[in-house]
């Protein structure tokens, strides 16, 4: 399958400071990506240099086979931005922005999927956008990027400072104009509710790494949540190989991995750790992030 | 796309520059007002006495006010870009960003040399009814650096807003702050006029300089 | 682009060092110096010398020696007349010619001319005085005249209008002058505060000097002779109270003439070509000698001329100490104008 965003051994540091090294991925053609992190983690940084605003360190990063610093003007045509917090210009009403846009699409411009969407939002067209709520300028921000009807959407932490039902409006828009359309969108987030129905690949970083690239439905069943009793007084191992964030309440201890229950029972067994009973739960993708990055 | 971006920086500065080029005329046509003023009060005589003997413009109350103009100007327009680094959304649009940000820029510099024109000609009608071709020649040759330093002050301002370090961005400061000093060294009249290319030369090649702040914003350099 | 902008950043960064720094280090480490006072004394023969030394003043004659201050006050007699006779000891005659305070004081002149009086910005708009108007004081006129390629236009300061009558006037007295328009050089001493009116010294468009004058509303015009071979190109109206003189004037080449009144005859000043561009030249005199103290960046000269026949007596100089760090300017001569000092 085509990639329409391909980084290949992506390193980059502020200052000396690592943020990380050897970032490969690729977002085929019609898929949604999320890059899922905690603060910090790199996700704006990458975000940024595939939108031309950051110099690499090393490392390449190509969209539609172009290096994502020197993109042709009709390749960005074909790219979608919304920037961090659903940034727009705040001095313009909703009818400005969208006429001022429209200049720069000719040919392209669905000015019918921007008004539709403002349509819900109840807000007077000469309303300036500094006067919305975070809710409403997100929605102008996504009206903006359906009207421009790109094949590639870059959405920076789209859900920073949105209540739960803007968010979910956006998922679900987002989701249904992607999916009917093909589009191939790739997304930043640190809040993870919402992400499962949306996202159809999932990478999940950590500071300097990448923990988890794969499908979200794969990493779903492949990761469970294990939980086992153990005597109240055993300390808590730390480390243990392919179990993730152990963590012990008085005599029951929770962990997650990867690996089937057979497999982990040998490993406790392997490092000593005393147990009864032990149970596997199926969990969420907010659950799997937490047990793959930590609460910490 | 060119009438987009100047609808842009007119729907962001209309207010400020409705504003500033009134008070910049307003000053102007008070300069002129003066003048005539001060001849009927002082009489003629000693009006036109005072322009041949001590060789002065009589209107350094408008001296500064294009540079705050200029200063202004670019702060009004490039100010709101940098604002959560909104400058990202021009960028993306699909234009060459040397084509986008120059257009911004012209649209700042076109206000600020035809509010120049409007001035010079003001004080050209109020005044050539009064004084002579040759005085209100030196007293337009003596403006002109002032209005050049508008010019200069905009585009120097537009340099240092979009630096996104803040360090380079105060040496930028530093430096453009001494480079507006060359536009006011004298108040003679003419004094300005054999070196005047010079100063407009830098004025213009001064607009290359955002480039480098440019290039530092896409490079995403920071404190 | 980028490449491109960054040499100029580095030009202008360049530039602003070149300007502020040696100016501010000139500015913090910069010495108190004082020019010496000199003279040239007729009765010493020689320059009388009044400087700073270790804070304190000393008189002293070229060769070094050091005389009292009284003395030195008795070998400038006439540059001291006033304190000579406030302490009774002004003599009747000096060098054999009879004197007294006032004519003393009517005898001694100073002039000052400066590279931006020639070379500064100018509005080319000129004052002519009525000469003759029957009034002890001068008054400013009330119109200035310009000159044009065929003659002299004369405009009314009350309303901005030209006086045809008086424009038409003046222009035929220039033709009947044989003056040939335009005018390379206007000069005269604009002033209320001085004792009488020379007009105006001009030179032609065939190098000729004429002096112009307005005497009860009329015009004088007069060519002034030159001997064969001076193209004059400075002018300076005098109007010392002596009347010794009408103006003095650089040639081409930069050698000093003075022409002597009443003859109207041009004498050259016997001292070497200056550089008018640099040199600030200051002309003391009385009336037995001209100091004419030359001024620039590496030397100060003095040279005493005679009054009269403006032969050179004698020559003093000192080089002028300049440890000064050399940087950008930006102003000559009153001009804006780039260059390194």
């Amino acid at each position: 399958m085509e990639n329409v965003i391909e980084c290949i051994n992506l390193t980059h540091y502020y200052g000396k400071r690592l943020i990380y090294k050897d970032l490969n991925f690729a977002v085929p053609k019609g898929r949604i990506l999320g890059l899922l992190g905690k603060n910090g983690t790199g996700k704006t940084t990458t975000i940024n240099i595939l939108s031309g605003y950051l110099k690499q360190y090393s490392g390449k990063c190509l969209i539609f086979n172009q290096p994502a610093n020197a993109i042709e003007d009709h390749t960005r045509k074909r790219i979608g931005l919304l920037i961090e917090g659903h940034v727009q210009y705040q001095f313009m009403n909703i009818e400005q922005i969208e006429k001022f846009y429209s200049a720069f699409y000719p040919g392209q411009w669905r000015r019918d999927a921007y008004y539709s969407l403002m349509d819900k939002l109840k807000v007077a067209p000469h309303q300036k956008i500094n006067k919305m709520s975070n809710g409403q300028r997100s929605q102008v921000a996504l009206g903006l990027i359906l009207a421009q009807n790109p094949e590639l959407l870059v959405l920076d932490d789209f859900s920073l400072g949105l209540d739960p039902g803007y968010r979910r409006l956006f998922v679900e828009y987002l989701r249904d104009y992607a999916k009917s359309e093909g589009k191939t969108v790739f997304l930043t987030s640190h809040i993870i509710q919402d992400m499962e129905q949306l996202i159809d690949d999932c990478i999940i970083m950590d500071y300097g790494k990448i923990l988890v690239q794969k499908p979200v439905k794969e990493l779903l069943a492949s990761i469970k949540k294990y939980r086992c009793h153990v005597p109240e007084l055993q300390p808590i191992k730390e480390n243990i190989p392919k179990l993730f964030h152990p963590e012990k309440h008085k005599i029951l201890m929770e962990f997650y991995s990867f690996e089937p229950i057979e497999e982990v029972e040998q490993i406790l067994h392997r490092e000593q750790v005393q147990y009864s009973k032990i149970w596997a739960e199926d969990i969420n993708l907010e659950d799997a992030f937490i047990g793959l990055t930590g609460k910490y | 796309m060119l009438y987009a971006i100047f609808y842009k920086e007119w729907i962001k500065t209309r207010w400020y520059y409705i504003i500033a080029s009134a008070v910049l005329l307003g000053f102007v046509c008070y300069a002129a007002l003066y003048l005539n003023r001060v001849g009927d009060l002082a009489g003629m005589k000693n009006l036109w006495d005072y322009f041949l003997i001590k060789n002065d413009s009589l209107i350094s109350i408008v001296k500064y006010i294009p540079l705050i103009v200029g200063i202004g100007g670019a702060v009004s327009q490039f100010a709101p870009e940098m604002y959560r680094k909104c400058l990202k959304l021009t960028l993306h649009l699909p234009c060459n960003e040397y084509f986008l940000v120059g257009s911004m820029m012209l649209y700042g510099c076109g206000i600020m040399v035809a509010v120049s024109i409007v001035s010079l000609t003001i004080l050209f009608l109020t005044l050539n009814g009064i004084l002579p071709p040759e005085i209100i020649s030196g007293i337009l040759q003596a403006s002109i650096p002032w209005f050049l330093a508008g010019v200069c002050g905009y585009l120097l301002t537009t340099w240092v807003v979009l630096q996104p370090v803040t360090k380079k961005r105060i040496l930028q400061a530093i430096l453009g702050a001494f480079v507006l000093r060359t536009f006011f060294l004298t108040d003679t009249m003419q004094a300005y006029t054999p070196s005047i290319w010079i100063f407009a030369a830098t004025t213009v090649l001064t607009a290359l300089l955002t480039i480098i702040s440019l290039n530092d914003f896409k490079e995403g350099r920071q404190d | 682009m980028v490449k491109f902008a960054k040499i100029y950043l580095w030009i202008l960064v360049a530039a602003v060092c070149l300007w502020q720094l040696p100016s501010w280090w000139n500015f913090l480490t910069a010495d108190a110096s004082s020019t010496p006072f000199v003279l040239y004394s007729a009765l010493a023969d020689d320059f009388v010398i009044k400087k700073t030394v270790d804070g304190k003043s000393v008189c002293e004659l070229s060769d070094g020696s050091r005389i009292a201050r009284k003395e030195y006050d008795s070998l400038l007699p006439d540059y001291f007349c006033r304190q000579l006779a406030s302490e009774n000891r002004l003599p009747d005659t000096i060098l054999g010619r009879a004197v007294s305070l006032k004519y003393l004081n009517d005898e001694n002149l100073s002039m000052r001319i400066k590279p931006e009086q020639i070379f500064g910005p100018q509005i080319p708009l000129y004052q002519l005085m009525e000469s003759q108007s029957g009034r002890v004081d001068l008054e400013m006129p009330d119109d200035v005249f310009r000159m044009t390629e065929t003659g002299i236009e004369f405009v009314r300061k009350i309303d901005n209008t030209i006086d045809e009558e008086k424009s038409q006037m003046f222009t035929q007295a220039f033709d009947s002058a044989y003056f040939n328009f335009p005018a390379l050089e206007i000069a005269s001493n604009l002033s209320e505060k001085k004792k009488y009116d020379n007009g105006f010294l001009l030179v032609d468009a065939r190098n000729r000097i004429f002096n112009m004058k307005m005497a009860k509303g009329k015009p004088v015009i007069e060519k002034i002779e030159l001997p064969h071979g001076i193209v004059p190109r400075h002018c300076f109206v005098t109007e010392f109270a002596g009347r010794h003189t009408l103006g003095l004037f650089f040639d081409k080449d930069n050698y000093l003439y003075a022409i002597t009144l009443p003859a109207k005859e041009t004498k050259k000043v016997d001292i070497p070509p200056l550089n008018l561009e640099d040199d600030e030249v200051l002309i003391m005199g009385n009336i037995f000698s001209w100091t004419i103290r030359v001024k620039n960046d590496k030397q100060i000269a003095w040279y005493a001329v005679d009054s009269q026949d403006f032969k050179l007596k004698k020559t003093y100089a000192v080089d002028q100490e300049d440890s000064s760090v050399k940087g950008l300017t930006f102003i000559k001569n009153d001009w804006v104008r780039l260059g390194w000092r």
